[in-house]
Parts: structure tokens; C-alpha cells; sequence
């Protein structure tokens, strides 16, 4: 039981964290015009 | 026997909790500890910040940096400025990591688990993004702070003076330490130390103790209070400031943004993924688990027993206090949400103290790492709820859980903190500069201010790649360099808002600027000189060229007004007794409260000279240091 368990949220936390590196590793969106000065940016 | 067993116990917690903010440290730091220089956002250094009247408050602009700057220039002084970064930046989350894990004492999974819960979330990787380091190091001295309170204000004088001068210690050093991050950083150390000694005293917050730890507090905030106060004009932000207001950086909302450690107002540092319902699920499946930890009752454990807390009740009551200052800063980050109530704060005199309120949440992201903590030691001990499924595997798996939830945060923020080396041009102008200055002062010549061109604050270098950072030359150059102090932030119809800054000497300058005949208007104000570094940038007329590189043209205003050029900031300089006597009764409250006591300790002054010594000769050979300082360099042609 324990084992099996342990393998499920190991296995939960793996799917997790490719889908995270999947999403790290995607290029930056280019933003063709941005300034050059800004700060940042918000919605 | 038992109190030994203990004892060693406790050691080897500790070293865990050391080893593993370490590694996480290193791990989301990344590139970031290569040689060269991070420029992000309002993370700017440079090889060596010089001693300026500004760095404590004494100039026109609001004492933003007051007194971060002034210890960045104090540690660059002997150390070269990227590696005061990289000390400063692993420093800071080793202490947030080794804090949260000794907080509150378990085994050494659970306090593994608590270290890097506090240094890998959405926070510190936010944080990071956006160049905030003064915020993290008042996050940085959270945890250390709501243990400190809370054992001084619990505690007696059982023990005799030695053992509680300990324990006044054990509150003093995180409050001073975090509170050198500015006023971000103390509000968020004032939030914490009223939460633990809130708690721990039942609410009579007028007793002695309690009272000795608010009167630390309110010292601490001298050196950047009585500069923004004593200004002529006071120091009111601007209403539009309220687009810093907290944002939805996952699709569970603000409030769910905020419970998760996040609600920045700038997408643009948000880590990939985090956006995304896989990474909210993480997220909610971390704060879940900090908040069950949290909120079960503490159970004995060896290496506390014997050898850690004062009173029986100790990890509770310090688990406690660490909720409390968390739903503390949680109820301040939300009062900024709603426009209307953004607007009014950030109208107010103090009120851009709350501006930004999603770095309230660094309390809550603290409780929630102890929280996660106490829930792996849980699972690792096979108590309360995990009785039939837990166990040491199950609890390296849920330890690791922050990590999963957020695999964006590695390596320097995936790129986004590598280091860079500023083109030879800068060190180039800085020994011009200060060759100048050096050649007026022998000639009795005003030096004057330097105005850099494009007038923004902020600056996207090619060679930074692209990526937004403070203009370093404010920073680098030995003048006084007038910088723009306005933010502009773009939101996602292309509009671009600008948020005007509080400083009156950048405000005539951009006025000045926008005359028909600028160079005139500059001269008046005691501008003798124009940086230029964008190409292309235009430059006013009638400025005299004196140098150039490839990244950064030098002009000079021709007659310039000599009185304005002796002191330009004459007119908007806070009162100099009342900054210079509060600066002095901070030093003295710190030298008496803190140095003291770690002086008694046995840290001899020779030791920590030879020390500084043999950290400087492995520098020189790692070549992150010079054998000698480079000379002034040539004078102006």
C-alpha cells in the first residue's frame, strides 16, 4: 500500500514537473514592440 | 545523557538544513554565480559603488536604496562588486532556507523539506526576476525574526543574563539584518516581529519585552524614514502607482495567486508555467500541504526535546506565530487588490511603502515552507493522517514537491539571472569621471551633475540581453548622475503608463530636456555633463563631445552655472542634522544591541581580519579579483 502510494505522487509530481521544464524550455514570445524602457508589464 | 543525545541531534538537523538551502541556493541561483554581473530589473551592481551623501539619504531622490546601497558600497569597498552579489544573493536565500527549516524543530527531512519550500516558490523566483533583492532580504530574516520574538517575549529571566542576552540576540541580529533591505524589507520584518510577540505574550504587547523588540523596529526604520520625511515636499507617490497593484499570475485568481506565493503586477518575471493549470495545480497542491502541516497539532520530537525550545509549547507557538505574521501580510497584500483602495494607498504620504502588495505574501510563503516542513516530518514518522501510507519514501516525494511545481525556478531562473560583463566602455567613463573629479577638486572647479541620455530609468542593452534592468551608470559613476525616476510600464494593449517618480531634481531635468533650448536649461540646474548610451539617442545641441566607445558618448555642458554645479541637490536635500543624527542613533542601537553581545561571543577582530585576508588571496586566484586597483585613467581631451 505504502509502496504504491509512494509511486503514485512520485509519479503525479514527475508528470508535474515535465509539463513545467516543457513550458521553461518553449522560446520567449517576441515582442516586436517593445520599448526599450519599460519596467515591466501588466494586464 | 539525554540532553547530549539531543543535542547532537539537533547538530545534525541544522547541517541538513544547512546543506540543502545550500545546494537549492545553488540550484535556482544557477548562472547566476558565473562571473559577470546579473542585470535585472532594480538588481543593478557594479565593480565598485562609490560613498556618496545619496547612499543615506542626503539627495534629491527618495531613499529607496537607504541603506542597502550604502552596505553594497561598504562590501565593495574590499570586495569586488559581482562578488558581492553572488555573496549577497546566496547569502540571502541560504538564510530564508536554513531559517524556515530550524524555525520550527523536526527531523531532517521535514527540516530539508521546510528549506527548500522557502527558497524554491514563486516568491523568491519572482522576486529574483524582478531584481528585488532588498525585498528578500527582509524574506530572507522572516523566519529568524518570528523565532526570535517569540522565544524572547515567551521567556523569563530563567537562565540569567547570559542565556537571555542569547535569547534578545536570537531577535535582534534578523531584525537589524533584514531591515538593511530598506523599507520593503522592515515592513516585512515589522510584520513578523509583531506576530511573535504577539503570540507568544497573549496580545499585552506593552510589556518591557515586547516593547524593547518595537522600539528595535522603529530604530531600523530611521535611516530611510527621516530622509523621506524631512524632504522638502514630503514624499507622496503617484496614484497611477496603483497599476503595481497585485495580479492574477495563475488562473486561480488573485487571492489564489497571492495564497500561492505569487500575484506579482508584472507578467514579464512570472516563471513559465506557473500561468498554466498544471502549474496552479502544483502550486495548490504545495500550499495544501503547508497549510495541513501547519495547522496539526506539533508532536514531540528528539531533536528538540533536550536541547531546543524554552517552554513545552515551543514549536506550536512558533508554528503559530509564523501563520499569524503569514495571514498578516496576506490581509495587507489584499487590501491593495481592489483598485479603488491601490489608488488611495499609494496617494497617501508612506503609502508606496504598500505599493506592490503581492511582496506582503513573503510572511504567508514562510509559514506555508514551515508548514511543509512539519508535514514531511509527519509522513516520514508515519503520524495523524499519513499513519497507513507514510513513510520515508513517501516523505523525499513530497519534499520535493516545490520543486515539481515549479521546475522553472532552476537554473537561474532557466537563464533569466545569467550573468553578464559590462562592455569595456563603462570601467572606461567611470576612471574618466573620477579623474575629473579628482583634477576640479584640486582646481576648486565644480564637479556638476551627469545627466544620462535616453532620460528612463530602466534600459534594455543589447549586451544585457534585451532584458529590462536599471541604468548601472547612476551607480557606477562618482558624480552626481541624475536619473530619470519615472516607471513605465507597458500593459497588454500597448498602452505604456508612466508612473511619475518622487525625485524634484529629475523632474526639472526632464523638464529642462524638454526646452527649446535644453543645454541652456541644464546648465542652470549645475549639469556639467551628458552620457549618452543608446545609439542613435538624440543629443541636444550646443553640447561639447569629450569621448566615446562603442557603447557610450560623453558630452559637455558649456558654461554652466557654478553655484547649481557645487551642489545640485541643494535644493531638495532632506535636512542633513535631523538624517545624519537618525543615522547615528541607528548605528548606536545596533552597536549596543547587536555587537555587542556577539563581540562577548569570542569573535576576535584579529580573526576576522585574517579571515577577509584569505578570502581575498583565493579571489585573486579564482581571477574574480584584481591584484590592484585600476588607476584614474586618462584625463579629458
Amino acid at each position: 500500500m505504502r509502496i504504491a502510494v509512494t509511486a503514485v505522487v512520485a509519479a503525479v509530481l514527475g508528470l508535474l514537473s515535465s509539463y513545467g521544464v516543457y513550458q521553461a524550455a518553449q522560446p520567449p514570445v517576441k515582442q516586436s514592440q517593445a520599448p526599450l524602457y519599460d519596467y515591466g508589464t501588466s494586464r | 545523557m539525554s540532553v547530549r543525545r539531543g543535542t547532537g541531534a539537533a547538530r545534525h538537523v541544522g547541517a541538513v538544513a544547512l546543506g540543502t538551502a545550500i545546494l537549492t541556493a545553488g540550484v535556482v541561483l544557477g548562472p547566476a554565480l558565473r562571473p559577470g554581473y546579473v542585470l535585472v530589473g532594480d538588481m543593478v551592481f557594479v565593480p565598485r559603488l562609490p560613498f556618496t551623501s545619496a547612499l543615506v539619504g542626503l539627495s534629491a531622490q527618495t531613499p529607496r536604496a537607504v541603506p542597502s546601497d550604502a552596505v553594497v558600497a561598504l562590501l565593495s569597498s574590499f570586495l569586488p562588486g559581482q562578488v558581492v552579489q553572488k555573496l549577497l544573493l546566496l547569502g540571502i536565500l541560504v538564510a530564508a532556507g536554513t531559517g524556515a527549516a530550524i524555525a520550527v524543530r523536526t527531523g531532517a527531512l521535514g527540516s530539508a523539506a521546510a528549506a527548500v519550500a522557502a527558497i524554491w516558490n514563486p516568491y523568491v523566483a519572482e522576486r529574483l526576476a524582478a531584481g528585488q533583492w532588498a525585498v528578500l532580504v527582509g524574506y530572507a530574516a522572516l523566519p529568524w525574526v518570528v523565532r526570535g520574538a517569540w522565544r524572547w517575549a515567551a521567556s523569563t529571566r530563567q537562565g540569567g543574563v547570559t542565556r537571555d542576552a542569547g535569547r534578545w540576540s536570537g531577535v535582534a541580529v534578523p531584525v537589524v539584518l533584514g531591515s538593511l533591505g530598506g523599507a520593503p524589507g522592515w515592513l516585512l520584518v515589522a510584520v513578523a516581529a509583531f506576530a511573535g510577540c504577539a503570540l507568544a505574550t497573549r496580545g499585552r504587547l506593552l510589556a518591557v519585552r515586547p516593547g524593547l523588540v518595537a522600539g528595535l523596529v522603529a530604530v531600523m526604520a530611521l535611516p530611510w524614514a527621516v530622509p523621506a520625511l524631512t524632504r522638502p515636499g514630503g514624499t507622496v507617490a503617484d496614484a497611477a502607482g496603483a497599476v503595481f497593484a497585485p495580479r492574477a499570475d495563475t488562473p486561480l485568481g488573485v487571492v489564489g495567486s497571492l495564497l500561492t506565493g505569487g500575484g506579482i503586477w508584472n507578467d514579464a518575471v512570472v516563471p513559465a508555467g506557473r500561468d498554466s493549470w498544471v502549474g496552479a495545480t502544483g502550486a495548490l497542491l504545495v500550499l495544501l500541504v503547508g497549510v495541513a502541516g501547519l495547522l496539526r497539532p506539533p508532536v514531540g520530537h528528539a531533536a528538540s526535546e533536550g536541547a531546543g525550545d524554552d517552554t513545552g509549547d515551543g514549536r506550536g507557538g512558533v508554528a503559530a506565530a509564523a501563520l499569524l505574521a503569514g495571514v498578516l501580510g496576506m490581509v495587507i497584500a489584499l487590501v491593495t487588490v481592489p483598485s479603488s483602495l491601490a489608488h488611495a494607498v499609494v496617494g497617501v504620504p508612506a503609502g508606496a511603502l504598500l505599493r506592490d502588495g503581492a511582496r506582503q505574501v513573503g510572511p504567508w510563503v514562510v509559514a506555508v515552507s514551515i508548514g511543509v516542513g512539519l508535514a514531511v516530518d509527519a509522513a516520514a514518522r508515519r503520524r495523524g493522517p499519513w499513519r497507513t501510507v507514510g513513510g520515508v519514501g513517501l516523505a523525499a516525494v513530497v519534499a520535493l514537491l516545490p520543486v515539481a511545481a515549479l521546475p522553472s525556478a532552476a537554473a537561474g531562473l532557466w537563464g533569466r539571472l545569467n550573468a553578464v560583463q559590462y562592455p569595456q566602455g563603462y570601467a572606461e567613463l567611470a576612471a574618466r569621471m573620477d579623474a575629473q573629479r579628482s583634477l576640479a577638486r584640486q582646481t576648486g572647479a565644480p564637479v556638476g551633475a551627469t545627466v544620462v541620455l535616453p532620460f528612463e530609468a530602466y534600459r534594455r542593452y543589447p549586451w544585457n540581453r534585451d532584458r529590462p534592468a536599471l541604468d548601472p551608470l547612476p551607480r557606477w559613476l562618482p558624480t552626481r548622475v541624475v536619473a530619470s525616476s519615472d516607471l513605465v510600464v507597458r500593459r497588454d494593449d500597448g498602452r505604456a503608463v508612466r508612473v511619475r517618480g518622487e525625485d524634484p531634481f529629475a523632474a526639472a531635468t526632464r523638464q529642462a530636456l524638454m526646452q527649446h533650448d535644453p543645454t541652456t536649461a541644464l546648465a542652470a540646474l549645475g549639469v556639467r555633463w551628458v552620457v549618452v548610451d543608446q545609439s542613435g539617442a538624440p543629443v541636444p545641441r550646443g553640447l561639447v563631445e569629450r569621448w566615446a566607445s562603442q557603447s557610450l558618448r560623453l558630452f559637455e555642458v558649456p558654461q554652466v552655472d557654478d553655484a547649481a554645479a557645487r551642489d545640485p541637490d541643494r535644493r531638495w536635500r532632506p535636512k542633513a542634522t535631523a538624517v545624519l543624527v537618525a543615522d547615528a542613533l541607528a548605528v548606536l542601537v545596533v552597536v549596543a544591541t547587536v555587537v555587542a553581545p556577539i563581540g562577548a561571543s569570542g569573535v576576535s577582530a584579529r580573526r576576522f581580519c585574517g579571515a577577509a585576508r584569505a578570502g581575498r588571496r583565493g579571489l585573486r586566484r579564482a581571477g574574480l579579483m584584481r591584484t590592484r586597483r585600476e588607476g584614474p585613467g586618462d584625463t579629458l581631451r
